[in-house]
Parts: structure tokens; C-alpha cells; sequence
């Protein structure tokens, strides 16, 4: 079976290999008037042949499709439960999962606004207890890092108060601004309990501008941008709380497929 | 091989002395088998070395390695890729004519890669998210394709599945140097996050190699990657060289002793 096929190859890979030259060759022996024909039975043979190919190359690449879209179907559920888990870890971070009793992965709403860094549409997870809001979690950015956008998300109490903030995405440079990750100091958690008294509280700065905050050795801008992002959002947040909270949920059992995963990611 | 003895035992007329020299041949047929599995492993993992000697797929390469359990997921991402697409080529190497088998190649390597992403996003979803865009660019690993064109389309599949492995233990043993290297004089850890890859109760593989006040910056930087880089194959070509001025010193040694006995 194999051996007839080799042979075939061998034959066909031959002719195909030096379809110019045949030409060339049959220009020069055959009379003048026979070459024409020639040129077009060589011709014939070579989309022959291209079509021989083609139809391999379409064949492989359908069985390429067939295996990538088997593995897909087969892994699509648990991506999709890796991705809620890996939400759910966050969230549980932030907000004190006691403190809440429903499907927050699932109770969410969007939220586009200058204030919060970009002009992405952000995602906000809503706490209830009871069915009262106790937190809102909303995923936010701070332009003007050292190395660019720093997103984070952080969950404000009913009352105005920090809950606490992670870091999910930034390039800050590794081993000095990077410090802004819970991975490497819990710089991070410096936020949490804390209030904003008035739109400009001075307080919130790095104490280098005479905040409240520590920067790092050897790294101001990097915590300059992560408290001035969470201030926004904060800010944000207490003055459209009555706006935001009235949303009608985004993230629906039905509507699942439109939520953005949440990577606590490190930087990369 | 089998060609080789086929005559053999065709002009043999005597029922035992074929046996016999079936079964010499049988034996050098083995031994020479020995020899070229022998010969594979050494190419892959010293003398041909995709990391150090082909420096081929850097870019992962350097990129990557800041810690060895980055190296290490990039390091098993790429020896399954090269192992399954290097079977597969060798497989499929008699019904692909030769004129269209570089898309053939790509879309069967493209494949698997896509097939290791998505296994990787299901069930170790910590370390596919932090070797980001690195996985999918295995892709572009010339390392692969590379195998696939020079050996296995014109092997058979056990040897090409073992030029895989072998290529593919070269290449993640180069990016697990690195990443031990970069990852002690950048934190002073060891599998930093190992459970990541392989699960909760990896955590305890962790090892403080030493208490830095503050972390080596160029050596978690991509300069670092570099300078290390640089280094492992400075390494390499010196302990070459060191083997064949030994190989010289003994040749000539050889040629003193017989001057010596035909002087006396």
C-alpha cells in the first residue's frame, strides 16, 4: 500500500518539480506547430497538479480546524470555570466573601466614565447582603504610571469607604514599582478603611506631596499614579453611587458571555 | 537499515550459516540503531542544541525565563508541541508533495500550539497567564519547524518522536538553566510560584536561596536574559574546546610512545 503510493509520489513529485523545464525542453525537440499543444497538455498537467495540491492543502487544513475546534469544545467549559474562579479569588480579596451572599460573578454592571482612567467600558461587581447593597467592586485604571496604564480593581463599602484594591495589569518596572503587586508588599492594603473627606482631600497623596501614603525607595510615580487612580475612582464612585446602583444587571445568567475576564496578573 | 540486510540473506544458501548471519545482522542492525538514537540525543542536547548552538526561538527564550517556573511551563509547552507536530510530519511525510509542505508544516504546528493554549488556559490557568503572548508565539519557534524539515519529514515516526524529545529537552533544559540563574540573582528564590503549574501543593517547592535586601534588577530585566545567555555559551564552546585539546594532547601522546620504540 505505502510502496505504491511512494512510488506514485516519486513519479508525480518528479513531474511536478521540473514543470518549467519539460517546456523548455519539448520548445526545442518538437516541430515548431506540435510544441503549441505541447505547452498546453504541460500545461493541463500542471494545474493538475495545482489543483492536487490545493485540494491537500484544504484537506489538511480542515482536519487542522476539526482538532483545534475538538480541543476547544472539549476545554471551553473549564476555561470558562478557571476564569469565574480566578474572578471569584479577586473579588474574595477585596470584599470579605462573609459579607455578601450573592452570585457576585454574576450581579454586575458597566460603567463607562472619564474619571475612571480610560474610555474602556469597565466592569462593576455589586456585594449584596440580603438583597442591600454592601460593596461595589469596580475595575478601574490609572493613566500615567512609569510604564504606561495600571489597571486595578477595588470595592468601595456603601459608606464611602475603601474595601480594598488589587493590582490586575501594569508594566511598571520589576523590582521597584512592581511593589504595587500583594505579591511582593502589601503596600496595596495601605487603602483599606480608608475615607475621602472632600473632593481635593490633600491627604490623599504619596507623603512625599504630603499624603498619607508611602511611596517606595527609588519609585514615587508609580504609587503617585495608584493613589491618584484610586482617588478618582473613589470620587467616582460617591458621587454617582445613586446613578450606579440603580443599573439594571449586565451580567446575567444569559448575558455571562459578555463579562471580561479579570486577571490578577502579574506584569509582564 | 532493512535494506541492508535483505541481500544478505537472499545470496545465503546454507540454512544455518543464514541464521547466523541473520542474527549478526539482527545484532549490528541494533547496535547501529543504538548508535543513531545514541547520535540523536547528543545532537539534541549538546552538539546541536536549539537554545545554545542553533540559538533558535530566542525570543521566548529570553523572555520568559525570570523565573524557572515560567521556563519551565514554556519549556514543557515546547517539547509537546515539537514532539506531537514532529509525529505527526514524520506520519503524514509520503502523502504531502513536497511543493506545499512549509503550509502544510506551519498549519499542523499551528495546530497543536492552539490545542497546548487551550489545555494550558483550562488547567493551569495561573502560568498560562503569565507567559502571555509567549505560548501562541511558539508558533513562530524556528526550532520547530525547523525539526520538522530537516528530520522528521524524512524519517520515520519512533526516530522523529525521539528527535523531538531530545530537541525539546535541549531547548527546556536551556530555558531552566536560565531561569534558575536569572531567578537566584533577581529574588534569590527558587520555583516562585511553582504552584501555579502544578497545583496548590506545589507551593512547598519554593526555596529561599538567600535573603536579598533589594532584588537584582538586571537580572530579571531582559539585558540580563542576555548577559546569561551570553555566558551559557561562552561556557559551552569552552568545555568543547577543552574536549578536543584533551582529544589532541592524547593523539599526540600516541605518536610519542611509537618514536620512542623505534628510536630504541
Amino acid at each position: 500500500m505505502t510502496d505504491r503510493i511512494d512510488s506514485e509520489q516519486g513519479k508525480s513529485e518528479s513531474e511536478k518539480s521540473t514543470p518549467a523545464v519539460d517546456i523548455d525542453n519539448n520548445d526545442d525537440t518538437s516541430a515548431k506547430d506540435n510544441s503549441s499543444s505541447k505547452i498546453k497538455a504541460d500545461k493541463s498537467a500542471l494545474t493538475v497538479a495545482i489543483s492536487n495540491n490545493t485540494k491537500i492543502l484544504a484537506l489538511f487544513a480542515i482536519a487542522c480546524t476539526l482538532a483545534v475546534s475538538l480541543v476547544n469544545e472539549l476545554t471551553k467549559d473549564r476555561i470558562k470555570i478557571q476564569e469565574q474562579q480566578q474572578l471569584l479569588r479577586t473579588l474574595h480579596s477585596i470584599i470579605e466573601p462573609s459579607r455578601y451572599d450573592n452570585d457576585i460573578a454574576n450581579d454586575c454592571i458597566m460603567v463607562s466614565a472619564p474619571e475612571l482612567g480610560s474610555d474602556n467600558v469597565k466592569t462593576a461587581y455589586i456585594a449584596r447582603k440580603a438583597g442591600h447593597v454592601v460593596a461595589v467592586a469596580l475595575t478601574s485604571t490609572a493613566p500615567r504610571g512609569y510604564n504606561g496604564n495600571i489597571d486595578f480593581i477595588m470595592a468601595v463599602n456603601i459608606d464611602g469607604s475603601v474595601s480594598g484594591v488589587r493590582v490586575l495589569k501594569h508594566q511598571e518596572t520589576p523590582g521597584l514599582g512592581d511593589k504595587i503587586e500583594i505579591k511582593k508588599n502589601d503596600w496595596i492594603n495601605s487603602f483599606t478603611g480608608k475615607k475621602i473627606l472632600s473632593d481635593d482631600d490633600s491627604r490623599w497623596a504619596v507623603s512625599k506631596d504630603n499624603g498619607m501614603f508611602d511611596q517606595f525607595t527609588g519609585a514615587t510615580i508609580t504609587p503617585r499614579a495608584v493613589v491618584n487612580g484610586v482617588k478618582d475612582t473613589l470620587n467616582y464612585f460617591n458621587r454617582n453611587k445613586a446613578m450606579l446602583l440603580t443599573r439594571p444587571n449586565a451580567c446575567s445568567n444569559i448575558a455571562t458571555k459578555s463579562i471580561p475576564p479579570i486577571n490578577e496578573a502579574a506584569n509582564e | 537499515m532493512s535494506n541492508e540486510i535483505a541481500p544478505q540473506n537472499s545470496n545465503d544458501t546454507d540454512v544455518t550459516d543464514s541464521l547466523d548471519e541473520q542474527a549478526i545482522a539482527n545484532a549490528t542492525a541494533k547496535a547501529e540503531l543504538k548508535a543513531e538514537y545514541k547520535e540523536l540525543a547528543i545532537q539534541g542536547l549538546w552538539k546541536n542544541n536549539p537554545g545554545l548552538v542553533q540559538l533558535l526561538g530566542l525570543c521566548p527564550l529570553l523572555a520568559v525565563t525570570s523565573t524557572v517556573t515560567n521556563a519551565l511551563g514554556l519549556g514543557l509547552a515546547t517539547l509537546l508541541v515539537l514532539i506531537c507536530s514532529n509525529v505527526t510530519v514524520s506520519a503524514i511525510r509520503h502523502w504531502v508533495p513536497k511543493e506545499i509542505r512549509i503550509p502544510i508544516f506551519v498549519l499542523i504546528i499551528a495546530a497543536f500550539v492552539t490545542c497546548v493554549q487551550l489545555l494550558m488556559n483550562a488547567f493551569t490557568y495561573g502560568i498560562y497567564q503569565s507567559l502571555g503572548i509567549f505560548l501562541p508565539l511558539i508558533v513562530t519557534n524556528c526550532a520547530i519547524i525547523g525539526r520538522a524539515e530537516a528530520y522528521a519529514s524524512k524519517n520515520p515516526i519512533k526516530k522523529s518522536a525521539f528527535d523531538g524529545l531530545m530537541m525539546g529537552l535541549g531547548f527546556a533544559i536551556i530555558l531552566l538553566l536560565l531561569g534558575v540563574i536569572r531567578e537566584i540573582l533577581g529574588q534569590g528564590t527558587l520555583f516562585d510560584g511553582a504552584n501555579l503549574l502544578f497545583g496548590e501543593w506545589a507551593s512547598v517547592l519554593r526555596v529561599e536561596v538567600m535573603q536579598l535586601d533589594s532584588q537584582f534588577l538586571l537580572a530579571i530585566l531582559p539585558p540580563g536574559a542576555f548577559i546569561a545567555m551570553g555566558i551559557l555559551i561562552a561556557l559551552k564552546n569552552a568545555i568543547d574546546n577543552h574536549i578536543s585539546a584533551k582529544k589532541v594532547v592524547d593523539t599526540e601522546k600516541v605518536i610519542e610512545r611509537v618514536r620512542v620504540n623505534f628510536d630504541s
